[in-house]
C-alpha cells in the first residue's frame, strides 16, 4: 500500500493529467525514439501515445523500488510497439515524415548489417546505439539482467564485423 | 580492424540528430482511461458520424478531389491553432516574430533559437544555425526547463523580436507558450467515421493484404488508417479520392470483412507524390529553411515544417501548390 500511494504521487496520480504529463515529459524523446526504431513503419507518434495511455492506466502499479521510471514508461513503450509491429498498420503516415539531416552513407551501410542479426541481438543494438539507452534501460526493453545485454551486444557487434567489412 | 564500436556510436547519433521531437501527451487519450469512459465517447462520437456519413454519401460522385482554399482551410491536422494564410506568415527583414523554441547558449558562439519541434542528438535538442537563427537580448535568466549538456545551456522560451539580416533582436521575452507541433493524427483517425455494420464491428482484419489492395489501385484509393472505436476493436479507415464511396465500402467489406470505413478524401496519391517529391527536393537544397515533410497521406494535404516563411520558400512552395500543401510555420510575422 506504502509504495503503491508513493509512485500515485510520483506520477500525479491524485493530481491529474497535467501532472502526468509534466512526470513523463522527460522520457518522451527515449520513448518516441524507441518506437520508431522498434516500429519503424508504425505511426511512431501512435505507439506514444498508446503507450502513455497504457502507463496512466496501470500508474498505481508503478512501483520505484522496482525500477526507475524511464525503464518502466520504455519497458511499456517496447510492448506496443511491438504490438504496431505485428499489425504492421503502415498507416497514415507520421511515420513517412521525413526530417532532415538525411542519413549519411555509413548510417545506411549498418542499417542493412543490421537487417542481417537475429532478433534479440538487433534489439540490443537498436536500444543502446541508436535510442541511446543505458544498458539497465536496454535490460528492461528486453526483460533480461544487464549481463545478458552485455553479452548480446558483444555477440552482435562480432557478428557485424565481417557483414560491415564488405561494405567498406 | 574495423572500429564497429565508434561506428554503431556515430551511425546512432545520425539516427538520432535526424529524429523529429516526441509528441506531446494527448490529454484526451489519457482522459478516456482515466474516467473509463470509452464506450460512451464511441457512442457519442458515433451518432455524430453517422450524420457526417450521410453527409458523404449525399456528396459523394464520380470526381471528387476539390481543391481547397489553404486561407479558409482548418488544419488538417486538427490542430487548435487558428490558421493563417500562408501569405500571412511570410517574414521579411525588418519584421517583429515570435515564436516559442529552444535556446542554445555556449561560451563563445552566438546564442541560438530553434523551434522546439526539431532534431535532437540524444537526449540534448539540436539548435544550431541549420534550423536557428542567432539572437541577441535573450535573459538566460528567465528561460524555463534549463538544462546544461557540454557546456552549452538550453533552455525555453517565447520570444518577440526584430528580424535583422537573419538574426532575432529580441526585444520581449515570456515563459513558453503551449503550441502544438507540426505532427498530428489528422482527426477522421481521432474517432471512427463511419457507423458500425449491421452486425456491430467484429473480428480483425489482414492489414497487409488491404494495403496491397489499396496501394494498387491508387487512382481510386488513397490512404490507410487505424481508428479504435472501442477498446480491443480496430476499424480500418480507407480514403477514397475518386468514385463511389458506398460502393468502395461495400467493395472493401466484401472482401476483408466488416471492420472497413471508407471516407471521401480530398487528395490522389499522384497529386500527393508529385507534391511530396517538390518539397523534399527543396529541404534537400537546404537554403529555403524547410524542416521536415510528412502526411496522413490521404486525409491531411502534405505538412511542411518550416522554421521560417521567407518570400524565396513562399514563391518556391507556392508554385508546387498551396491547395496541397500545409505549411507548419514555427517564426511567424506579428500581424
Amino acid at each position: 500500500v506504502t509504495s503503491t500511494v508513493r509512485a500515485g504521487a510520483a506520477v500525479g496520480l491524485s493530481s491529474g493529467v497535467t501532472d502526468f504529463a509534466d512526470w513523463v515529459r522527460p522520457h518522451l524523446p527515449a520513448m518516441a525514439r524507441l518506437a520508431a526504431r522498434l516500429a519503424p513503419h508504425a505511426d511512431r507518434d501512435d505507439v506514444v501515445q498508446e503507450a502513455l495511455a497504457r502507463a496512466w492506466a496501470k500508474r498505481d502499479r508503478f512501483d520505484e523500488r522496482r525500477g526507475s521510471a524511464s525503464a518502466w514508461l520504455l519497458a511499456i513503450t517496447a510492448d506496443q510497439a511491438a504490438k504496431a509491429r505485428r499489425r504492421r498498420p503502415r498507416v497514415a503516415g507520421l511515420s513517412e515524415a521525413t526530417v532532415l539531416p538525411a542519413a549519411p552513407d555509413d548510417v545506411i551501410d549498418i542499417e542493412r548489417a543490421l537487417r542481417q542479426l537475429p532478433r534479440r541481438q538487433r534489439m540490443a543494438i537498436d536500444c543502446y546505439y541508436f535510442v541511446g539507452l543505458s544498458v539497465a534501460e536496454t535490460a528492461a526493453v528486453m526483460g533480461c539482467a544487464e549481463g545478458t545485454v552485455k553479452s548480446t551486444l558483444a555477440d552482435a557487434r562480432a557478428r557485424l564485423r565481417p557483414l560491415l567489412r564488405g561494405f567498406t | 580492424m574495423i572500429d564497429i564500436e565508434g561506428r554503431l556510436a556515430s551511425a546512432g547519433e545520425s539516427w538520432r540528430a535526424a529524429q523529429p521531437g516526441p509528441p506531446e501527451p494527448d490529454p484526451d487519450r489519457l482522459d478516456s482511461r482515466r474516467h473509463n469512459r470509452w464506450p460512451m465517447a464511441a457512442a457519442a462520437a458515433a451518432v455524430a458520424l453517422v450524420i457526417a456519413g450521410t453527409v458523404l454519401v449525399l456528396r459523394s460522385s464520380p470526381r471528387l478531389v476539390t481543391p481547397v482554399d489553404p486561407s479558409t482551410r482548418p488544419s488538417a491536422t486538427g490542430s487548435p491553432v487558428v490558421s493563417r494564410p500562408p501569405a500571412a506568415l511570410v517574414v521579411r527583414d525588418g519584421d517583429t516574430v515570435e515564436a516559442t523554441g529552444i535556446v542554445r547558449a555556449e561560451p563563445g558562439n552566438p546564442i541560438y533559437f530553434c523551434s522546439p519541434f526539431g532534431a535532437s542528438v540524444g537526449d540534448q535538442p539540436a539548435c544550431t544555425a541549420a534550423i536557428g537563427l542567432p539572437a541577441t537580448g535573450v535573459d538566460l535568466n528567465r528561460l524555463t526547463h534549463r538544462e546544461e549538456h557540454s557546456g552549452a545551456v538550453f533552455g525555453r522560451a517565447w520570444l518577440r523580436g526584430v528580424l535583422r539580416d537573419g538574426a532575432i533582436d529580441v526585444i520581449a521575452q515570456a515563459p513558453p507558450r503551449e503550441e502544438p507541433g507540426p505532427w498530428h493524427l489528422p482527426e477522421v483517425l481521432k474517432t471512427t467515421p463511419c457507423p458500425p455494420p449491421g452486425g456491430g464491428w467484429r473480428g480483425s482484419i489482414d492489414n497487409d493484404a488491404i494495403q496491397q489492395y489499396v496501394e494498387a489501385r491508387a487512382s481510386r484509393f488513397n490512404g490507410i488508417g487505424i481508428s479504435r472505436p472501442a477498446p480491443g476493436v480496430e476499424v480500418i479507415v480507407v480514403g477514397v479520392s475518386a468514385g463511389d464511396v458506398p460502393a468502395a465500402q461495400n467493395e472493401l467489406r466484401a472482401k476483408f470483412g466488416p471492420n472497413i470505413c471508407a471516407v471521401i478524401v480530398a487528395y490522389t496519391a499522384a497529386a500527393q507524390r508529385r507534391a511530396r517529391t517538390a518539397v523534399e527536393q527543396l529541404m534537400r537544397d537546404g537554403e529555403y529553411w524547410i524542416q521536415g515533410i510528412g502526411c496522413a497521406c490521404g486525409f491531411t494535404p502534405v505538412i511542411v515544417q518550416v522554421t521560417m516563411l521567407n518570400q524565396r520558400s513562399y514563391d518556391l512552395l507556392q508554385r508546387i501548390g498551396f491547395d496541397q500543401l500545409e505549411l507548419w510555420v514555427w517564426l511567424k510575422p506579428v500581424p
